[in-house]
């Protein structure tokens, strides 16, 4: 009787601690699929936030800068000079120090055949700015097209 | 095996929490590529707007340097000088048209329509909206079209003995209107009066071979005909407290198709 009593004891606990196991086995299962569920979406979610590009307003400032800058020295009659290093004296002047500018002019005068250039080299790993402006020498000589490209440093 | 209510809810809980994360992140590129479509817009207008304002001193420099114009303005009064006839017809005619070509050579999308500048050279004088124009440049007639000036001061220079000047046919009103002749041998005279320039008013300056400056006004349209060779000196007067520019009538025309930006506009040249 003793005996029996013990073994229906026994296989209680055995069920019981059986049970345990299989709450935690299921409970292990469902947080592991819960964790890879939400590492998968939080991937995602960062992958769609990292396709969002830097700032566009803020390039649309350094393209008014430069506009100034050759506005400047268009009604300074710099540009219509048609001389590189007057150009670079007074670019150097205006433009800020973590930024570079490279002009060109093409048109209708006669020095260096009617096409000059600052010495600056585009650079290939950043973004650049670039506009245009007509020019005309202040006695209705000569007229030029002059394209500029801006970039920080 | 029974499923676990906490297990269950813990896993809900946590995907509900990042599929907000993800709508966000959704939001934001959304938003991002929005900006981006704005910004595209500003920097079009804002080259749109240089361009314009290039174009336009380009014009101004030719005016200055060619038209035989000299233009000056003060705070209420503009002022217009030039010799009757006006030599610089055809350099200036020339220059407009190569600046034209060039212009839309190098921008096709910018057109410039300069017919009747060539042919009139007709200066609006802007908030006023009164244009001094030629009846043809290079011809010996001048033409101040417009109302709300508040006086004419026209003085004329003549290459002959002045022998008189006269107004006659005028309604008195609220405008001034004053003439200064100047001649050869220091001969001079001198015509003012307060006139309504709705109404006709004639002043006629002689020289030794008869008339040979008249000025018609009427209609709010003032003519000034030089029979020979005469230098005009027309002070236009206003009443406003917006600063006075110069500008051709609507000339210009930039087009950007592809983003839905086009303006056509005057030319300001002072």
């Amino acid at each position: 009787m003793k005996v029996s009593v013990i073994k229906k004891l026994n296989s209680k606990s055995d069920k019981s601690i059986a049970s345990s196991n299989k709450k935690a086995f299921i409970f292990s299962l469902e947080m592991t699929f819960a964790v890879f569920l939400v590492t998968t979406i939080l991937l995602v979610a960062s992958y769609y936030s990292s396709k969002q590009t830097d700032d566009p307003f803020a390039k649309l400032q350094v393209l008014r800068l430069g506009e100034d800058i050759i506005a400047v020295m268009d009604y300074s009659n710099t540009l219509t000079t048609f001389n590189t290093q007057a150009i670079h004296t007074q670019l150097d002047q205006l433009l800020p120090v973590n930024y570079q500018m490279k002009i060109t002019i093409n048109g209708t005068f006669s020095e260096n055949g009617g096409y000059i250039e600052t010495n600056q080299s585009l650079p290939t790993d950043r973004f650049i700015i670039a506009g245009n402006r007509i020019i005309v020498k202040s006695d209705a000589s000569s007229f030029g097209v002059v394209k500029y490209y801006m970039w920080l440093r | 095996m029974r499923i676990n209510n906490k297990g269950v809810f813990f896993t809900l809980g946590l995907t509900l929490f990042a599929l907000v994360v993800l709508s966000l992140g959704i939001l934001v590129l959304n938003y991002s590529t929005s900006d981006e479509d704005t910004v595209a817009t500003l920097n079009t207008i804002d080259r749109m707007y240089e361009l314009k304002t290039s174009i336009e001193h380009g014009f101004s420099q030719i005016f200055n340097a060619k038209s035989g114009i000299t233009v000056n303005i003060t705070n209420q009064t503009v002022e217009f000088k030039e010799n009757l006839p006006n030599a610089n017809n055809g350099s200036f005619n020339t220059k407009m048209t190569s600046f034209e070509d060039f212009v839309e050579r190098n921008f096709p999308n910018v057109a410039i329509d300069l017919l009747e500048i060539k042919n009139e050279v007709p200066l609006i004088i802007t908030p006023s909206n009164v244009t001094y124009r030629h009846k043809d440049f290079g011809g010996k007639e001048i033409r101040i079209e417009g109302k709300g000036i508040l006086s004419y001061k026209i003085t004329v220079i003549i290459s002959e003995n002045i022998t008189g000047c006269e107004i006659d046919d005028f309604e008195p009103g609220n405008t001034n209107l004053s003439m200064f002749a100047f001649g050869t041998f220091g001969t001079s005279c001198v015509v003012s009066e307060r006139v309504d320039p709705s109404e006709d008013a004639d002043v006629e300056i002689d020289g030794v071979a008869g008339e040979n400056i008249s000025i018609e006004l009427d209609n709010n349209i003032m003519k000034i005909k030089a029979k020979g060779g005469a230098t005009i000196h027309s002070v236009l007067g206003f009443n406003t407290s917006q600063a006075l520019h110069i500008e051709y009538p609507n000339a210009l025309n930039i087009d950007y198709p592809d983003f839905g930006v086009n303006i056509k506009t005057g030319i300001k040249i002072i």
